[in-house]
């Protein structure tokens, strides 16, 4: 039909932006993995296991019922953007390898173990050989390849998938033991990828074969839950693998899953999902904000895992193809101009950190010291600042230049992003900008963001990786992707590929210092805060962990009834 | 088709210009309506000089006391990021009622505009408008609303359009209905008889005629416009922050029902009590005015 | 009769292709360019011409109709931007819950509103009547999502009740019915008191009560029979739009129905879902009214006096 083709069109620019609902998905809810060694501070990791529940035996049965806010568009994990669909398909995956949560060092899971050529361009993995997928099938390193092979096929048109694997040249298995990744240049991101259980698990061509279109909702994988049900609007239920023996070694459990069935149910008004937490509708709420939590947390029947979100959580962007935004000045002025602790304290209850850089403190690579040099809250500097750009006070105490009064628009959407956006409009005010606030719903802003036509806009993003700077800030972004700010630079260029292509850790954290040194310097953005993400469980469902960059872990999840 | 709804709509069966001037009078006396009448006087005159006696700048975030209780600096708290409620209310009436009757404006006067046309002209003109009528009427009010906000992107004043428009169609049948049974009455024709002109037909003779019931009808919408609008704001369609609008307070506050009660409780008493008194006037109208229909 | 029938069936058959019209018309209805709008702003001009020539939007708009309408005629109602599927297959799947909950409020809205109406009727002009009307009247003076919210406080947190969002179960269904029964009980009430006062005051009432009938015996067999015509008749129109009424009470109370797909769907601008829902509501609009009308006209032949009177319009 012809009018729905273009608009099919439509729509997959504003969900594709190249790759990125999932990385930039605005409001909340913890996804999946991350980075590498040392970079998480304490505030990252989760709370307590309470030492009452800690000697109890897990029993087999029951089910668990997580209450999340979003559906999935499908569970084709190489068709969906969303990062919703890659939580919910990460149950019923497995990675190549692992990520310990305490060390965030990456140890062998379905790769026994793995080579890197000299070159960094050609890594060989040793697969393991007990794995089944749910149809049976055996899963080999042929099945990886050929999943990876579909997932770059550009038929396919995968999103998130595609863009993890964008430096991989080609995939083979030598045999059914042996995965050979190429890749055009080093790439320093890739296991962290690859230990994601969600985005790169090994799919079963078969079953995608035999179910066809079908196949995106009723997907099959090789871990330890198996696909049950979808309701439209409602659930999605998977049922326990009982031949699941190959679990991820960081979990207690190495077999089968306690549970019977774990149950994925969507509610998407707030007040309501917390009314089936505390009406026992469900057992686990993700996604709880900071305002609710206070009241589980001094409540036993309730137990409260947090984690500081894998990325920035709200920062504006500045457009700098708008003139008023080239001039390095009032970028500057406008993060001097913005209280970052009272927007953090008022919206999140204080339940986050300030951030001053790009990056932040679960990132790895992220550098302390920009607390120091970073740009705060300066209400005299921000007016000095305008002044020496050229701008004088007009009558109504707006700074106006050549006659024309500072007006910015602000895009945001509903939520907390709408408190913040009020508050950022009320602190400009006070400096003497006007400030219009748009709000659209998700899809429409990243839409007008990627076209251009706006000042500022409220933005937030989430991956295990610094890389995700790259996504947000080279010139090859500008035209297409995420790179929003519209900033091309060629010395922010240089420093993003060096940080992608730098294998060695140290030296890496290096770039990545002197990239967060930079984007502080020409101020292209307003960092704003970090939050901790909250997901709450309720008492009969015991032993959910927390990964600080995979978020919750369901593995030695049981139901003590 | 008669989806119209019998307890606001019935082509009312006088043939007779109701005498008017008592109907204010009429309106005191019961008590009801009385009452109505004067919580809607004070609420407009909220609406008028609030503004004038609201005790903080409504837009203005007190960082240091968010989500403070009702207390003596405000007397209704304050929201989320420290804003005075009670000052948020008083703009907000103004707001609240601006929208209302901008709303039903629109409703009424391209409302009245096309049924009086359709029952005037009658013919081909009258079935192509009643189809469209009966077409939009065949989609529920609020989806239409919504769709229309789609469109145009959410404003206070496309929400405003959106409520507007979604009642036309109803408004429309209502004005026609009440229309054709003046046109047909004996007077009417008498006057088309002696060569009065289409114009004064119009003006004199139909337009009072009718005026009873579109009043009444008018006075009903409003409550549903302030309904409606509150509807969009809880979907994410309706005011754009930081507008006071009552809806979007109350949809705001929504969010912190049991650790902020008085966030949801005072907007959401106010809209009730607002459509409450719209609806007593208005039903106690119908009941002066056009007696029959009820 | 057969005659109002057919004219019946022919103007609905007419409304039903205005619709498909202002479905189709929707889509065209964003502002701006789709092409322009689908390309971003750096398109070439090129690429721009070549898409809508690729799209067949170069074509006349009356052809692109026609292409959609005989779609729709074969159930095609296009695919969903967001899962891929058949829009008529996401409709279908969520339009049974929406008629579940439409026929419990609707129930309950006849069992409050007449209960209430009666009793106003009879209590005329006393306290009871006071009370009960202007209750009636509150139901239609709140915000159905702040009612809504306020219930599932009460009955689901504090009180622990009644669940809330477990499915579409019996216990589920309670408050999202009570809801949307208090909402669309006020006409109903209204109606019947109205209908009771009038038919308490004829004569043969009187005759009864003096015959030394029990009040119960007058009130249900006399007069409630006799005042019910109307009431019955705003019920049937009241079904209708009672599916789009749900709208909102669907999404505060997680119901899976139609309206919650409408507003999620209108909040991703999936338009072809959009465009789809409102097609199907406004079929099963049309269709019920020309139902209620023609099984009316066949009970009651005064009916359709009053009908082709007014109009069928």
């Amino acid at each position: 039909m012809v009018p729905t083709a273009y608009l099919k069109k439509l729509f997959s620019t504003a969900t594709m932006v190249s790759l990125s609902m999932a990385l930039i998905a605005g409001c909340s809810t913890p996804p999946a993995s991350s980075p590498p060694e040392g970079s998480a501070p304490s505030t990252t990791t989760s709370t307590e296991t309470p030492a009452a529940t800690a000697d109890l035996q897990p029993k087999k049965g029951g089910t668990i019922t997580i209450g999340i806010a979003n559906e999935p568009d499908q569970l084709d994990i190489h068709k969906t953007g969303m990062a919703v669909a890659n939580q919910i398909a990460g149950n019923l995956g497995a990675s190549l390898v692992t990520q310990d949560p305490d060390t965030l060092e990456f140890k062998p899971y379905l790769a026994e173990s793995w080579q890197v050529s000299e070159d960094g361009k050609t890594w060989t993995f040793k697969i393991r050989t007990d794995v089944k997928f749910h149809d049976g099938t055996a899963m080999t390193a042929k099945s990886i390849a050929e999943t990876y092979q579909r997932a770059l096929n550009p038929e396919t048109a995968a999103k998130v998938a595609g863009s993890n694997l964008s430096e991989v040249e080609s995939v083979e298995a030598s045999d059914d033991t042996t995965l050979v990744l190429h890749l055009k240049q080093p790439f320093a991101p890739l296991l962290q990828f690859l230990s994601d259980p969600g985005w790169l698990q090994p799919l079963s061509m078969q079953a995608i074969e035999q179910a066809g279109d079908k196949y995106a909702r009723q997907p099959v994988g090789v871990g330890p839950w198996k696909f049950e049900k979808w309701e439209n609007g409602q659930s999605i239920s998977f049922t326990r693998n009982e031949e699941f023996a190959w679990a991820d070694p960081i979990f207690k459990n190495q077999g089968a899953p306690y549970a019977d069935r774990l149950v994925y149910r969507f509610i998407a008004e707030n007040q309501t999902l917390l009314a089936a937490l505390d009406s026992g509708s469900i057992d686990i709420a993700r996604g709880v904000v900071a305002k609710d939590v206070a009241k589980y947390r001094d409540n036993p029947q309730f137990e409260v895992k947090e984690m500081l979100r894998n990325g920035l959580g709200l920062f504006v962007m500045l457009n700098t193809r708008k003139p008023v935004f080239q001039d390095v000045e009032v970028r500057q002025a406008l993060n001097k101009a913005i209280n970052k602790e009272a927007i953090m304290k008022a919206v999140i209850q204080g339940e986050g950190v300030v951030s001053y850089g790009p990056l932040p403190p679960s990132l790895f690579g992220y550098d302390e010291s920009v607390k120091d040099y970073g740009l705060t809250y300066q209400v005299d500097e921000a007016k000095a600042l305008l002044e020496k750009a050229g701008y004088t006070k007009n009558a109504q105490g707006l700074y106006e230049k050549d006659g024309k009064p500072l007006k910015l628009d602000l895009l945001t959407q509903t939520g907390t992003w709408a408190q913040a956006s009020q508050l950022i409009q009320a602190m400009l005010k006070d400096i003497g900008v006007e400030v219009n606030i748009v709000t659209l719903e998700w899809g429409a802003l990243v839409d007008t963001a990627t076209k251009g036509s706006f000042d500022m806009t409220l933005m937030g993003y989430t991956l295990n990786d610094p890389d995700v700077l790259y996504l947000f800030l080279h010139s090859s972004q500008a035209d297409s992707g995420l790179n929003f700010s519209y900033v091309k630079d060629e010395k922010m260029d240089e420093l993003l590929v060096k940080g992608r292509t730098t294998v060695d850790s140290a030296a890496r954290k290096d770039v990545y210092k002197e990239v967060q040194k930079y984007v502080v310097e020409q101020a292209w953005w307003v960092p704003i805060y970090t939050e901790k993400q909250f997901n709450v469980v309720r008492k009969p469902v015991e032993g959910v962990g927390i990964h600080p960059l995979r978020g919750l872990m369901y593995h030695d999840s049981w139901v003590n009834q | 088709m008669s989806q119209a709804n019998p307890a606001v709509i019935s082509p009312s069966q006088k043939q007779v210009p109701v005498r008017e001037d008592g109907v204010l009078l009429k309106l005191w006396q019961n008590p009801k309506s009385r009452y109505s009448m004067i919580i809607l006087l004070i609420v407009i005159a909220v609406g008028i000089m609030g503004p004038w006696f609201a005790p903080h700048d409504p837009t203005k975030p007190y960082y240091e006391s968010l989500l403070a209780e009702p207390s003596a600096e405000h007397l209704l708290g304050t929201d989320s990021i420290g804003r005075d409620v009670f000052s948020r209310l008083l703009h907000g009436t103004r707001v609240t009622l601006m929208v209302a009757v901008m709303a039903v404006s629109i409703t009424f006067i391209t409302g009245t505009f096309i049924g009086v046309t359709s029952a005037f002209i009658g013919g081909v003109v009258d079935t192509i408008l009643m189809r469209i009528m009966d077409i939009l009427l065949a989609i529920p009010n609020i989806i239409m609303a919504m769709a229309i906000v789609a469109i145009l992107g959410p404003s206070l004043t496309n929400a405003m359009i959106a409520v507007g428009i979604a009642g036309i169609p109803k408004y429309a049948r209502l004005t026609r209905g009440s229309t054709l049974a003046v046109k047909s009455s004996g007077y009417v024709e008498a006057s088309r008889a002696v060569g009065t002109s289409n114009a004064r037909i119009l003006l004199f003779q139909i337009m009072p005629n009718i005026m009873s019931t579109l009043l009444v009808y008018t006075t009903l919408q409003i409550g549903i416009a302030i309904l409606d609008t509150a509807a969009l704001s809880f979907i994410g369609l309706g005011a754009q922050p930081p507008t006071p609008e009552w809806g979007t307070m109350l949809s705001e506050g929504k969010e912190y029902i049991s650790d902020a009660w008085w966030l949801a409780t005072f907007p959401g008493i106010s809209i009730s009590i607002v459509v409450f008194s719209v609806n007593i006037l208005g039903d106690a109208l119908r009941d002066i005015l056009d007696p029959k229909s009820n | 009769m057969k005659q109002y029938i057919l004219q019946r069936l022919a103007s609905g058959l007419i409304v039903l292709l205005g619709i498909s019209i202002f479905s189709f018309a929707l889509i065209h209805l964003i502002p701006g360019d789709p092409i322009r709008i689908m390309l971003g702003e750096n398109a070439t001009a090129e690429q721009v011409h070549a898409l809508r020539e690729q799209l067949g939007l170069n074509q006349p708009l009356v052809t692109q109709y026609f292409q959609y309408l005989a779609n729709v005629l074969q159930g095609d109602l296009g695919t969903s931007f967001k899962t891929g599927r058949p829009v008529l297959s996401e409709i279908l799947e969520r339009f049974p819950a929406t008629v579940k909950l439409a026929a419990s409020g609707m129930f309950l809205a006849i069992c409050i509103g007449i209960t209430m109406g009666v009793l106003a009727a009879r209590f005329k002009d006393t306290f009871i009547d006071f009370s009960a009307m202007s209750i009636a009247t509150l139901g239609v003076s709140v915000p159905s999502f702040w009612l809504g919210i306020l219930l599932i406080m009460l009955f689901t947190v504090k009180l622990g009740w009644l669940p809330i969002a477990g499915g579409t179960g019996f216990r589920d269904l309670i408050l999202p019915a009570v809801t949307l029964g208090v909402l669309a009980s006020t006409v109903i009430s209204r109606l019947t008191r109205a209908g009771m006062v009038e038919v308490l005051s004829f004569d043969y009432i009187r005759t009864a009560r003096a015959k030394g009938l029990g009040e119960g015996a007058v009130l249900f067999i006399h007069a409630f029979r006799n005042a019910m015509i109307p009431v019955v008749t705003i019920i049937g129109l009241q079904i209708a739009s009672l599916l789009g009424g749900t709208v909102i009470i669907e999404r505060v109370f997680d119901w899976p129905g139609l309206g919650s797909l409408a507003i999620s769907s209108i909040a991703s601008r999936d338009f072809p879902l959009v465009q789809g829902i409102i097609l199907f509501i406004g079929v099963i609009f049309v269709l019920v009214n020309m139902l209620v009308d023609i099984v009316y006209s066949l009970i009651d032949p005064r009916i359709e006096v009053g009908q082709t009177k007014e109009g069928t319009s």
